[in-house]
């Protein structure tokens, strides 16, 4: 079961996850917008992408990131989105389709 | 040979705790180790007060310092117990902090005998010195009053939190039986019960508990996934009959603690036998092996066989556990061993999970800086 040992943030102002089986992932803040797996951006039945990628700022920041149960995180961004729960396995898969 | 704490740590290297295959020394339980003479006193911390095998340790212990030469030989067996919410970023919205180990016990199929499992489990976890509370999370079928035979209302602060009701054998419990008249029926959509179920998580004043357990409502919805994101489940119970129709849906139930990250500690397999009160035979009168098909199939250990025994059967009506009420009987004696097994798989999790981020709550501009 992948979990987290660290969260930080890089000087560029990317976020940052050191996990226990050794390995490390770090996402920009845009990257993680736009895979964001909520409602609001995917449709729950097809999949189908809802989000209008043109319409987030390439320069959008996290303001909070905060741990759900004992599987996920959840991230605010400074647009107000802050109803995205990201599974850790689906965020370590996300690093290696970087 | 002169007693020194060197040589008496060296010895005590012997001792070997059996779940976690290192000794007691390795695992830093030895503290606070006073020498005055001839006579010795320190202090076992062990990693849970309801250790099934602290007596043996202290027993172990004793005899290798007096080997050693030592006239007199004091230990105190102690427990650190680290804290759920020990993280300093930890905010202060839940009283769940001062609980060590939180559980789930669950089911996918109702009537499988969760309510009785959860009871009982507790029960057998009181009676072996842990502080122990149950969180009855059926918010539609609540049935901890009647369980444990409570009439008592909780204690409601001016600030909206709640005092848990303390029941038979020292047993904190919050259950929504005890707001809402048992013969009214709690007829809620989603998002109400999810709230309630959250006010109940972070707004009972719980206390300093080793074991808090969640009697989960049957299935996998909306109040599951809730329980599942709002508390950090240290492990779950996942409890069954013998029948296809029940193993079928204990398999959902595993498949859902997996998907949340939950690791699970064992399957209950309820109502396995009947003991017949006049032959003493038992019969297998659903099917036999269900739950071990089930336990091989998943990779998860069956903790326990429940048999289901006329004599006992009556003690949830009448409110008080097998466990307390009989504790001679073949249901109370498998309830202590799966009580036991849970402790023991619990320390395990807990080590293999050290160094691991449970419950964080980050401002991005607090984290600390790292080159990619």
């Amino acid at each position: 079961m992948i979990q987290p040992k660290k969260v930080f943030r890089t000087p560029e102002g990317d976020l940052g996850f050191d996990w226990n089986d050794g390995t490390r992932s770090v996402f920009s803040s845009y990257r993680l917008r736009l895979a964001c797996p909520c409602a609001l951006c995917v449709d729950e039945h097809t999949g189908e992408k809802l989000l209008d990628e043109s319409s987030v700022s390439k320069d959008i920041k996290i303001l909070q990131v905060q741990s759900v149960g004992r599987y996920a995180v959840g991230i605010s961004f400074d647009d107000g989105h802050r109803s995205g729960i990201y599974p850790y396995d689906k965020l370590v898969e996300l690093t290696k389709n970087a | 040979m002169i007693l020194s704490e060197q040589n008496i740590l060296n010895a005590l290297k012997a001792v070997q705790d059996p779940d976690l295959h290192k000794n007691i020394v390795e695992l830093n339980f030895v503290q606070n180790l006073k020498i005055d003479g001839a006579r010795v006193s320190f202090d076992l911390v062990l990693t849970t007060p309801a250790c099934p095998i602290r007596d043996r340790f202290k027993d172990q212990c004793i005899a290798i310092v007096k080997g050693l030469g030592a006239s007199e030989v004091e230990v105190t067996l102690t427990s650190n117990a680290g804290r759920v919410g020990d993280a300093p970023e930890q905010p202060k919205v839940s009283f769940l902090g001062e609980v060590s180990h939180i559980v789930g016990v669950a089911s996918g199929k109702g009537g499988v005998g969760k309510s009785t499992v959860t009871a009982n489990l507790a029960m057998a976890l009181s009676l072996s010195g842990a502080r122990v509370g149950i969180l009855d999370a059926d918010i539609y079928g609540p049935s901890m009053g009647l369980m444990f035979g409570i009439d008592k209302d909780p204690q409601v602060f001016e600030d909206n939190t709640i005092a848990p009701v303390e029941a038979k054998g020292g047993v904190s419990i919050v259950s929504m039986c005890m707001f809402a008249g048992s013969e009214k029926a709690t007829i809620w959509r989603g998002p109400m019960a999810s709230q309630m179920i959250q006010h109940f998580l972070n707004r009972v004043r719980w206390g300093k508990l080793d074991y808090l357990l969640v009697d989960f409502p049957p299935g996998t919805g909306d109040i599951q996934l809730t329980l599942t994101q709002n508390c950090p489940m240290a492990g779950a119970v996942v409890v069954t009959t013998p029948q296809e129709v029940a193993l079928a849906d204990c398999r959902k139930g595993l498949a859902m603690f997996d998907a949340v990250g939950v690791p699970v500690v064992g399957i209950i397999e309820n109502m396995s036998y009947f003991i017949c009160d006049n032959c003493g035979k038992a019969h297998h009168i659903f099917r036999e092996g269900g739950g071990e098909s089930i336990a091989r199939t998943m990779g998860v250990p069956l903790m326990a066989k429940i048999p289901l025994e006329p004599a006992v059967a009556d003690c949830g009506d009448l409110g008080t556990p097998a466990v307390l009420r009989y504790p001679n009987s073949e249901s109370a004696k498998a309830f202590m061993e799966a009580a036991d097994q849970m402790v023991r798989t619990l320390s395990v999790f807990k080590r293999e999970g050290e160094g691991v981020l449970k419950n964080f709550n980050y401002e991005f501009e607090q984290l600390p800086v790292e080159e990619a």
